[in-house]
């Protein structure tokens, strides 16, 4: 009873991680949620490595879940920071990647 | 019961992720998205892993919650929904590069579930008994043994975003005039 099968963990995990993916696809108009999707793919990714070393009995995998944790919160802050620091002179950001300026100059322009 | 409560969790899980991407307001995706947090810690508290869940409480709902959450209020007026619907134009665009992203993945995962016997795919998750020896005493003897230059590389990473946010969200104008408090109190007056 207190078995699990290996494969469901697998499914869930891959499972969750096209999710992630499709959420950096898909999503045309919130730089945040794109920034949530990634972070649902690095829990994923730590969820197969714990779920491995559980099944396997190694502690390395639950030890590389530490480093990519702090490589997660490290990587948001980041993000983060640049966001709010581009919202103080810039017009609305509806997708910096993926949007073509007509005017650069005029949209650089600081605002008093 | 065991087994149950983390089918269950893991339900959670997937459908607070579907949440996450398809929710249309930034902070009910952020709220998901914290759900999601805490079920894959239950999951992991489940598995065995418990300083590891723990660690994913106090991380992800802890702080990055909160900086999500300042971002969102600071930002959130100048992120402005776009009018023009793109998302109908790219959603079978994703969905197709989805299921290819699925198939090659499964594949493995199908040769593991139905060619091999119970007892190499199953494995026993954890049974709720107190044990003497802790988590963490665990990983500090493999961390800071075997991995001791990773653990240094990973702390000069932190380093330099402290650095680099401090750097970013600075705001201090250096020819901006101030009054010099020490100058002040130091000049005499001719008053006496």
């Amino acid at each position: 009873m207190n078995t699990i099968k290996l494969a469901y963990c697998l499914y869930l995990n891959v499972s969750l991680f096209v999710i992630g993916l499709l959420g950096v696809i898909l999503n045309r108009k919130n730089i945040l949620v794109t920034l949530m999707s990634i972070e649902l793919i690095l829990l994923s990714i730590s969820l197969n490595f714990i779920t491995s070393s559980i099944f396997l009995n190694d502690i390395i995998g639950e030890i590389f879940v530490i480093f990519i944790l702090a490589i997660a919160a490290s990587e948001s802050a980041i993000a983060l920071a640049i966001i709010v620091s581009i919202c103080r002179y810039r017009e609305p950001i509806e997708n910096l990647l993926l949007k073509k300026r007509k005017n650069p100059q005029q949209s650089l322009r600081f605002k008093k | 019961m065991t087994r149950t409560l983390y089918y269950f969790f893991g339900l959670l899980l997937t459908l607070c992720a579907i949440c996450v991407i398809a929710a249309n307001n930034t902070v009910f995706s952020l709220l998901s998205l914290m759900l999601s947090f805490l079920s894959a810690s239950v999951m992991l508290i489940i598995l065995g892993a418990d300083f590891i869940g723990l660690l994913l409480i106090i991380i992800y709902v802890g702080a990055i919650a909160i900086l999500f959450l300042f971002a969102v209020m600071v930002a959130e007026t100048k992120l402005t929904v776009s009018k023009k619907n793109n998302r109908t134009l790219s959603s079978p665009i994703g969905v197709i590069f989805g299921i290819l992203m699925l198939l090659p993945i499964f594949e493995p995962i199908q040769a593991l579930l139905f060619n091999s016997s119970e007892e190499y795919t199953s494995f026993l998750i954890c049974t709720f008994e107190l044990i003497g020896e802790i988590d963490a005493h665990n990983y500090g003897s493999v961390l800071y043994s075997y991995f001791a230059i990773p653990v240094l590389i990973v702390g000069m990473i932190l380093l330099v975003v402290i650095l680099g946010v401090s750097k970013l969200t600075n705001t201090v104008h250096k020819k901006a005039k101030t009054q010099s408090v020490f100058k002040q109190l130091s000049r005499t007056t001719k008053i006496r």
